[in-house]
C-alpha cells in the first residue's frame, strides 16, 4: 500500500474535514442506518437539505423513499447482505416534502461486527435527478420524432451515408412499393433511376463534403412493380459533435401526379406551339409601361427576318410599317392602349428585301392592379395570299364590269349611229325618187356613192352590234347540227342559187350549243367560203365534224381564192379586211365574230390554206362537260 | 272605189322622219288627214281633244319609242287608261331604230301593240297593214 494512501487514510480516520470535502465535493448525501435501531437512520446534512424544506432532522430518512422503490432497496440490502459480491447499485426515486421526485444513484455497503453480523447499512448518494430529467425529455422527444417519421404524410428515411436505407418510413414505403423490410435490404442507389443517379451522388458528394447544408431534388425511383415514380427529394445530413457524418435525413414527396399533369400541359403546350408554328401565326406581347414590343420566331419571319430576336420599341416597329399605312397603326395602337378599341388591323410591312407583305394584327390590352394599360398580348399573320386573291377577284369584277360597260357602249353607239344614218339613207332614196329625173347622170353617181357608203356603214353597225351583244348570258342548249345547217342554207338561199353553190355535208353531230350563235356561226363560214370563190368555177364548201375529247371539231373546206399564211391570224381581227372592198363586200367583222362564238363555246378556230388551193377553217365546239 | 282612212297620228319628236313618212303617205293618197305629235303629251292632248264633241280617233298610230317627256312606254300607259272612243280605231304601231329584241318582246306582249316596226317606214309595210285592217278602204 502507498505511504501516502495510508496518510490520506489516517487524514480520513482523524481529521472530520477531509472527509466532509470528499463528502462534500464527490457526493449528494451519506446514509447510515443501524441495524440494532432499526427505528433509526441518518442522513448527513448535506442530504437533509436537498430532500427537506428546512433541513427537518425528525424524519425516517428511508420512509422518504418511494414506494415504488421500498421494495427494490429491501431486496438489494438482502441480497447485499447474503453475498457480498452483489452490490446494492440502485437508481432510487425519494419525494421531497415538497412532493417532487428526486432520483438518486445509490451505493450502499453493509457493516458486519467482529463476527460478521451485519450490524449497520451505509449508502452513498449521487442526486440524478437532472440526468433522469434530461433523460426522459429526449426520450419524450424521440418519440415525437418517431410519431413524426411515422405517420409523416411525406415519406421519410434516415439514410446511412453509403446509401443504405436504415429506418423508412410507411408513406416511403407505399411510395415505393416495398415492405420495410425489403426496402431496409436495398440502398437507395438501387431504386433510382440510372439517368438520375448521377446527380443525386453528386449532390450526396458535396453534402458529405460540408459544401452545402442540403439538397433538393427532383427525381424517378422504380416501384417495386416497376414503374416510374417521381419524387420530390429532400436531404439534409446529420453530423456528430466533431460534425462527423452520422446518417442522412430524406424527406419524400411523390409528384408523379403532377408530373404527369405537367406533361400533359406540355404536350398541350407543344401541339399548340406546332398549330401555332404550321398556322404561322405569330405571337407578340407589347409592354407598354417599358415601351417594348417582343414577338415569338414566327412573328420574327412575318417581318422578314430569318433569325434574331423580335424586341423593338413601338416607333422602330413603325418604323418596319409601309409609310402609308403607318398613322393609322399608330392611331390603332394609341386606342387599343387607352382602352378605347380593341386593335384588329390590317397594314402592310416592308421586308428588308423592299418586298411588302399585308399582315392583320389583333390582340387583347392587359390592366394592371390600378386599371391603367399595362401590355398588349396579341397574334398576327400574313394576309398576303388572301389579299392577292381579293385584289384578283376585284380585277375580275372589274374587268367583266368593263367588258359589260364595253357592251353597253356598243350597243347604244351603234344605235344612236343607226339613227341619223337611217335618215341619210331615207332622204337620199326619196331624193333620187322626187329629183332622180332632174340632174344628171354624174349628179346621180354622188348620190349613189353616198347610198352605197351608208349602206355599208349599216352593216358595220349592225355587225358591231350583233358582236356586241354576243357574250350576253345565254343557255346551252342540245341541238341538232345537221337542223342548223339546212336552216342556214335555207336562208341562204338566194346566194346560192345566184352562184350556183354546191354544200356538202354528211351526218352531223348532236351536241350542246348556243342555237343562235351556232346557227350564226355556220352562216359566216358558208357566206365567206361564197364570197371569196374563184370567178371561174362555181363555189363548193364541205362541211365534216369529229369527236374529240370533250366535244367535236369542224371543218368547212371551200374551193375559194385561199388565204397566205402570213394572214392566217388577221383574218380573225375586227374590221381586218384583206380585200379591197369594191372586190369583195363586206364589213371585216365576219371572223371576228366567228372566232367569239367559238370561244364563247370554249373551243379554238384556225384555219388551213394557201392561195388559189382553197381554205379549210376549223373550230372546236368543247361543251360535253358544261 | 274604196274611202280613204279618216286620219293617222304620227307620234316622233325627229321631224326630219315625220316629213319622211307624212310624203310618204300623203304619196299613197290613203288618208284624209295625217296628224304630227312632237311627244306623248301632245299625242295624248290630241286623242283627248275633240271637235263639236267628237274625238279625232285616228284609224293608225304610229308611236315612236324614244322620245323626250312621255317616251313611248309611257304612252302606252296613259294611252290604256283612255276612253274607247278616244283611242285610235283599229291599230296602235311601234316604231323604234331600235334593234335591242328585248324592246320586241316587250312591244309584242302588249295587246295594244299591233306591230313592231324598224324606221323607217316604206309603202310596203303600210299597205299591209291597210290590207289587214281596212279591206274596205284603198
Amino acid at each position: 500500500m502507498n505511504y501516502q494512501q495510508d496518510e490520506l487514510y489516517d487524514l480520513i480516520r482523524f481529521d472530520d474535514s477531509v472527509l466532509e470535502f470528499i463528502k462534500g465535493t464527490a457526493l449528494d448525501g451519506l446514509y447510515y442506518w443501524d441495524l440494532s435501531t432499526p427505528q433509526n437512520d441518518w442522513v448527513d446534512d448535506k442530504m437533509k437539505r436537498t430532500l427537506t424544506a428546512e433541513g427537518d432532522t425528525h424524519v425516517i430518512w428511508r420512509n422518504l423513499i418511494h414506494p415504488e422503490d421500498q421494495r427494490l432497496i429491501i431486496e438489494s440490502f438482502e441480497n447485499h447482505c447474503e453475498n457480498e459480491a452483489d452490490p446494492i447499485d440502485i437508481v432510487v426515486k425519494y419525494n421531497h416534502q415538497n412532493g417532487s421526485i428526486l432520483y438518486f444513484k445509490y451505493n450502499g455497503k453493509v457493516i458486519r461486527d467482529d463476527v460478521g453480523q451485519p450490524i449497520g447499512i451505509l449508502g452513498a448518494h449521487v442526486d440524478i435527478t437532472k440526468f433522469i430529467e434530461r433523460e426522459k425529455k429526449l426520450s419524450i422527444a424521440e418519440n415525437q420524432f418517431r410519431g413524426a417519421f411515422e405517420h409523416s404524410a411525406l415519406g421519410m428515411a434516415l439514410v446511412s451515408t453509403d446509401g443504405k436505407w436504415l429506418k423508412v418510413n410507411k408513406k416511403l414505403c407505399n411510395i415505393v412499393g416495398y415492405s420495410e423490410k425489403e426496402l431496409l435490404a436495398k440502398t437507395f442507389q438501387e431504386i433510382t433511376h440510372p439517368d438520375d443517379l448521377d446527380a443525386d451522388l453528386n449532390q450526396v458528394q458535396l453534402l458529405l463534403d460540408d459544401k452545402i447544408t442540403g439538397y433538393e431534388m427532383e427525381k424517378r425511383y422504380f416501384h417495386k412493380d416497376g414503374h416510374i415514380v417521381w419524387v420530390l427529394l429532400n436531404v439534409s445530413l446529420v453530423r456528430d459533435t466533431d460534425r462527423n457524418p452520422v446518417h442522412f435525413v430524406s424527406q419524400i414527396l411523390d409528384i408523379t401526379h403532377r408530373k404527369k399533369t405537367e406533361d400533359e400541359l406540355r404536350q398541350v403546350t407543344d401541339r399548340l406551339t406546332l398549330a401555332v408554328r404550321g398556322s404561322k401565326i405569330g405571337i407578340w406581347e407589347y409592354d407598354i409601361v417599358n415601351d417594348n414590343l417582343v414577338g415569338d420566331d414566327a412573328q420574327l419571319r412575318l417581318y422578314g427576318y430569318s433569325k434574331g430576336r423580335f424586341s423593338v420599341s413601338l416607333e422602330e416597329w413603325l418604323s418596319s410599317i409601309h409609310p402609308e399605312d403607318v398613322d393609322q397603326c399608330r392611331r390603332d395602337a394609341r386606342l387599343a392602349i387607352n382602352g378605347e378599341k380593341e386593335f384588329n388591323t390590317e397594314f402592310r410591312v416592308v421586308w428588308p428585301d423592299k418586298s411588302i407583305h399585308y399582315l392583320r394584327a389583333l390582340s387583347l390590352v392587359q390592366n394592371d392592379e390600378q386599371g391603367n394599360p399595362s401590355r398588349m398580348v396579341g397574334t398576327s399573320w400574313d394576309m398576303t395570299e388572301e389579299k392577292k386573291s381579293e385584289e384578283l377577284q376585284r380585277m375580275m369584277a372589274a374587268n367583266d364590269s368593263k367588258r359589260k360597260e364595253m357592251e353597253q357602249f356598243a350597243y347604244i353607239t351603234s344605235h344612236d349611229l343607226r339613227e341619223p344614218l337611217v335618215t341619210i339613207q331615207r332622204y337620199l332614196d326619196g331624193f333620187i325618187e322626187d329629183y332622180g329625173q332632174n340632174i344628171d347622170a354624174d349628179g346621180r353617181h354622188y348620190i349613189e356613192a353616198s347610198i352605197r357608203a351608208s349602206n355599208h356603214m349599216q352593216e358595220l353597225i349592225v355587225g358591231l352590234l350583233d358582236y356586241s351583244r354576243l357574250s350576253k348570258e345565254k343557255e346551252l342548249k342540245l341541238i341538232d347540227s345537221n337542223e342548223v345547217l339546212t336552216s342556214v342554207i335555207e336562208d341562204l338561199n338566194a346566194l346560192i342559187m345566184t352562184t350556183d353553190a354546191e354544200i356538202v355535208y354528211n351526218d352531223l353531230p348532236t351536241l350542246k350549243a348556243y342555237p343562235l350563235e351556232l346557227k350564226l356561226l355556220f352562216q359566216n363560214l358558208i357566206q365567206n367560203g361564197i364570197k371569196f370563190r374563184k370567178q371561174d368555177i362555181k363555189p363548193r364548201i364541205q362541211i365534216q365534224a369529229e369527236q374529240i375529247s370533250n366535244g367535236w371539231q369542224f371543218s368547212f373546206t371551200d374551193n375559194g381564192i385561199g388565204i397566205r399564211e402570213k394572214d392566217y391570224e388577221k383574218v380573225f381581227t375586227l374590221f381586218r379586211r384583206l380585200h379591197n372592198k369594191s372586190k369583195y363586200e363586206g364589213s371585216g367583222i365576219g371572223l371576228a365574230y366567228a372566232k367569239k362564238i367559238v370561244e364563247i363555246h370554249h373551243g379554238k378556230i384556225w384555219l388551213k390554206s394557201s392561195p388559189n388551193n382553197g381554205s379549210t377553217f376549223y373550230f372546236s365546239i368543247l361543251t360535253d362537260n358544261l | 272605189m274604196k274611202k280613204k282612212l279618216n286620219s293617222i297620228l304620227l307620234v316622233d319628236d325627229d321631224e326630219d322622219c315625220n316629213f319622211f313618212h307624212k310624203r310618204l303617205i300623203n304619196r299613197m293618197d290613203i288618208t284624209e288627214e295625217i296628224h304630227v305629235a312632237l311627244d306623248g303629251e301632245e299625242a295624248l292632248d290630241y286623242l283627248k281633244s275633240s271637235i263639236d264633241g267628237k274625238h279625232p280617233q285616228p284609224a293608225i298610230i304610229f308611236l315612236d319609242i324614244n322620245m323626250p317627256k312621255i317616251d313611248g312606254w309611257e304612252f302606252l300607259d296613259e294611252y290604256e287608261k283612255l276612253e274607247d272612243i278616244q283611242k285610235a280605231q283599229v291599230v296602235l304601231v311601234m316604231l323604234t331604230t331600235s334593234l335591242n329584241p328585248d324592246d320586241l318582246e316587250r312591244a309584242k306582249s302588249n295587246p295594244l301593240v299591233y306591230d313592231y316596226l324598224n324606221k323607217y317606214l316604206d309603202a310596203d309595210r303600210i299597205q299591209k297593214i291597210i290590207e289587214k285592217h281596212f279591206s274596205n278602204h284603198l
